[in-house]
């Protein structure tokens, strides 16, 4: 147990020093909500489908925070420890392997726990944001989404052959995802050909599904669940598959 | 410090640290390393040379416990095997592996501190920051060290705990001179407090200076397993005298009826001069003797011994055509 709270410290550190994720996770989101928040507030828009910016946002920012350390930081993490040979050296210490690994996971994931706190703080202190129709829901549609985008990054981080790759293909997958999954741009104002494309991204059915548990907003709940643990699985089960640690 | 000094001493004769016996690793289908087999006491540093994809790594990564390709004979690690009993084993080694850098944004003093939780030696990097000039680097990062800092860390990271064992896979690589010298001050001292050390090095006057046993390794086989002296001996070949003759025919004759190999003097050497190859110190005594009865005095001469860098050349040579 000392080890792994060592090595939860020891990753957190150097998160922390780490401006990218920090930023993205923690500041980019608050940022974004900050200034449409400011522009257009939370009254009830017909481009939201009745609801306020600040409430239909706060939602999909959330899937925002979620993909940036599952997408980028987590994946980019591993492959510099592998490619490195930084795996391979702590392979050879008493400490079991994965202790490296889950410190990892606990760190990014912490930081995009606080990144959603701060996130939904902002909106309910400054903005005059609605608490969640069903907060269990919403908590669950969160970590299923956060699941799924993990999962991807897994499976980046697995298939990819170096650290450069790795980053190439993060930095490809990550800002399709958000940008056209409706977590930063509302799909609302997608034309038909958009929302198509929308439809083929993982991280559109977390943000329907949490926007559906926040605001009561339709949506295909069983599509949206079934997607996102069919990628899940396969994304884990392959990343499993072709994991190495050299 | 004394006692682990202490505990090395009465560790003479014993079983050796390190017994590894007619290794054979294989990658598929491929031979890597075929019936390799030496020992490390405690205390001994012993070196693993040859030439790129000779084993070297091969070898030191089985014996480190995380390389799993073993396709016959057998490794022991204080009498247990690193791949079979890799818990118990793996607190009895501390490695530096090749090509392995250290994690981004990290302070040293971190990096002890996680490698002090990992071996359970609380505050064991104190001391050893201290001997190895490191003490007041604690909050630097680890990006902003020296090369030869860097690789003193990596000493420092591969002791912390009780380890009986340490493998350095090229540790100066990529050092200067003076690094190098000071890295090698560091490794005897480990030695000296009864730390069995396996190198790897392309380096033979590193390896003259710290080893007292040599592997010398040729695609995946042993070619020459002796001291580096011994080995010098063995395979360095004959000296080098070359004379100052000048335009002297009767020292010319004198020195031909030695019947000593001539050699074609080399470019950059002036007219005047002949070179010979022969033994040292006989060959050589010879010589001066021949040189002083036709008045040329002795500094004439100047020999060149063949180095353990001449032996190991000849040696990973010589199997090659």
């Amino acid at each position: 147990m000392t080890l792994l709270t060592t090595t939860v410290g020891f990753e957190g550190r150097r998160m922390a020093r780490n401006f990218a994720p920090v930023f993205f996770a923690l500041a980019f989101p608050v940022m974004m909500l900050c200034i449409f928040g400011g522009i257009y507030g939370n009254k009830p828009s017909s481009q939201f489908d009745g609801r306020g910016v600040v409430d239909s946002s706060v939602p999909a920012y959330l899937v925002l925070v979620v993909a940036v350390t599952g997408l980028m930081s987590f994946p980019l993490g591993l492959a510099e420890y592998r490619d490195r040979g930084i795996l391979k050296g702590f392979r050879a210490t008493p400490a079991p392997a994965w202790v490296f690994l889950a410190a990892q996971g606990a760190v990014n994931l912490a930081l995009s726990l606080i990144g959603a706190l701060l996130l939904v703080l902002t909106g309910g202190a400054f903005f005059g944001m609605h608490a969640p129709r069903s907060p269990a829901a919403a908590i669950a549609a969160l970590v299923l989404g956060t699941v799924t985008m993990y999962a991807i990054g897994c499976l980046i981080a697995a298939v990819a052959p170096t650290e450069r790759a790795s980053t190439a293909v993060a930095n490809l997958v990550y800002f399709p995802m958000i940008f056209l999954s409706g977590a930063t741009i509302p799909l609302g104002l997608f034309p038909p050909v958009m929302k198509d494309i929308s439809d083929a991204l993982p991280a559109t059915y977390a943000v329907r599904l949490l926007q559906h548990a926040w605001l009561g907003t339709s949506t295909n709940t069983v599509l949206d669940i079934a997607v996102l643990l069919a990628v899940s699985v396969v994304g884990a089960g392959i990343a499993v598959r072709f994991f190495r640690w050299e | 410090m004394n006692q682990s000094h202490d505990s090395a001493v009465a560790d003479q004769g014993q079983e050796p640290v390190v017994r590894v016996e007619r290794l054979t690793i294989a990658y598929g289908a491929r031979t890597a390393v075929s019936e390799v087999s030496f020992t490390v006491a405690a205390g001994q540093i012993v070196g693993l040379v040859g030439p790129n994809g000779a084993g070297k790594t091969s070898v030191a990564e089985t014996v480190g416990g995380i390389r799993d390709a073993v396709a016959g004979g057998s490794v022991s690690v204080c009498g247990l095997d690193p791949l079979r009993d890799r818990a118990a084993v793996r607190s009895l080694i501390g490695m530096q592996l090749q090509e392995s850098s250290f994690p981004s944004r990290t302070k040293v003093g971190e990096l002890c501190d996680l490698y002090e939780a990992i071996y359970h030696a609380p505050a064991a990097a104190d001391g050893l920051l201290a001997s190895y000039g490191l003490a007041d680097r604690r909050r630097s990062f680890i990006s902003s060290l020296s090369g030869g800092m860097r690789q003193r860390l990596a000493l420092v990271l591969a002791q912390i705990g009780a380890v009986r064992l340490v493998i350095l896979d090229e540790l100066t690589t990529g050092l200067d001179p003076e690094q190098r010298r000071g890295t090698w001050r560091s490794v005897r001292e480990l030695a000296e407090r009864g730390v069995a050390v396996l190198l790897t090095s392309h380096y033979m006057d590193e390896v003259e200076a710290l080893c007292s046993k040599v592997v010398v390794l040729r695609e995946g086989r042993t070619v020459a397993y002796d001291s580096p002296a011994r080995i010098t001996v063995q395979h360095g070949g004959p000296a080098t005298f070359t004379v100052d003759v000048g335009r002297d025919g009767a020292a010319r004759e004198k020195l031909d009826r030695l019947g000593l190999r001539r050699v074609a003097a080399p470019a950059p050497t002036r007219e005047g001069t002949a070179v010979l190859t022969g033994s040292f110190p006989e060959d050589y005594n010879r010589i001066i003797e021949a040189v002083s009865a036709v008045g040329l005095p002795p500094s004439a001469v100047t020999h060149r011994a063949p180095t353990f860098e001449d032996a190991y050349l000849g040696l990973v040579a010589a199997q090659e055509e």
